[in-house]
């Protein structure tokens, strides 16, 4: 089989403390693993000192003028995927909450021609050990993988997991459109509603080291609604 | 519909047309969004020209007085502009989103 070329899509926004340490852990990996992985890290439009962090160290990274959400972000790393070849991209956490040793079994699925895009999930296997997050938010991911079901007939468990590949054929799909804010649960309907394969493989999260969620409490109300009018309103082309 | 506000109907939507059309014509608004612009004016202006319509409408949907219909048509219009200027927003939005990211793409390569 051909080897495919796979690339990590790392969106940081103010991750100076964390995103040197993110960049070495993958280099670390390279060492030993047979199927070695490019990294391209989205800087999107960071007030700190991620930008210089990653230029002294030399790190491969495109800087956004203008700061676009971690949407925006990671559709930049899509694009930069596409135009330089790439077969697999994987969305990947610059605040070490991801751990690389991952990636294998995500990929897997997609090398197999078993899936266009799979997400690396907290909560396929219940006994696994881990960080699962916070009562309320699994609360909130419960109730955002119902509507998801409600919508496409596939269950989808961890919704909001930020660590996924996808294939070219999503990446083209996500080009042209991918969310803005909060794009994890709303592109896997798309392309569930495009006939793309989803899947799921069981990972385990550390707990954020440094660094906030993305998501902050008093914006869940917003968060839900927004995401489930997205889920419900969502179109297939196909 | 008293004579007065006839009048300053039939007035004002004469102005505003040709207010419309001279920023068309010296290129301050686009001909693509003075569309809507226009059939606002023309809206009014057909309230103006035909008062009894006005009548038989106001009755039919239950406004005491005829000139509560004209506010109620001028904010049925301001809506449908204040949508369509939203609508406009978000194409530009995700057209300049797309700018920003080929352009970072390209400083990168550099």
């Amino acid at each position: 089989m051909e080897k495919k070329k796979i690339i990590l899509v790392i969106p940081a926004y103010n991750e100076e403390e964390s995103i040197l340490k993110t960049y070495q852990g993958v280099e670390e990996y390279n060492k030993t693993a047979k199927e070695k992985l490019d990294v391209i890290v989205i800087n999107d439009g960071s007030k700190d000192k991620t930008k210089e962090i990653l230029e002294k160290n030399n790190i491969p990274h495109i800087n956004l003028i203008c700061n676009l959400g971690i949407g925006g972000a990671v559709q930049t790393g899509y694009k930069y995927a596409l135009e330089n070849n790439y077969d697999i991209a994987i969305q990947y956490d610059g605040d070490g909450q991801h751990d690389v040793n991952y990636v294998g079994d995500i990929v897997k699925p997609i090398e197999n021609n078993e899936a266009n895009m799979v997400i690396g999930s907290r909560f396929v296997q219940k006994d696994k050990e881990g960080f699962k997050s916070s009562k309320a938010r699994r609360i909130g991911i419960n109730v955002i993988s119902f509507f998801i079901k409600l919508k496409t007939r596939k269950k989808i468990y961890d919704v909001t997991s930020g660590f996924r590949a996808i294939d070219r054929s999503l990446m083209e799909l996500f080009k042209n459109y991918y969310p803005v804010e909060y794009p994890e649960p709303i592109s896997t309907v798309n392309a569930l509603k495009n006939n793309y394969k989803v899947s799921e493989v069981p990972v385990v999260m550390k707990e954020r080291e440094k660094g906030k969620s993305s998501i902050s409490s008093w914006k869940n109300v917003y968060y839900m609604i927004n995401v489930i009018l997205s889920i419900m309103l969502m179109k297939g082309n196909k | 519909m008293s004579k007065s506000l006839v009048i300053s109907l039939v007035v004002f939507s004469i102005v505003w047309i040709i207010i419309i059309l001279r920023l068309v014509r010296n290129g301050k608004l686009s001909i693509k969004y003075s569309m809507i612009w226009l059939f606002v004016s023309l809206v009014l202006l057909i309230v103006g020209v035909f008062p009894k319509l006005m009548d038989l409408i106001s009755n039919f949907f239950g406004f005491l007085t005829i000139s509560n219909l004209v506010i109620g048509i001028i904010l049925t219009l301001l809506l449908l502009l204040t949508l369509v200027l939203t609508m406009i927003v978000t194409n530009q939005k995700s057209q300049i989103n797309n700018l920003i990211q080929e352009v970072s793409m390209l400083k990168k390569d550099k």
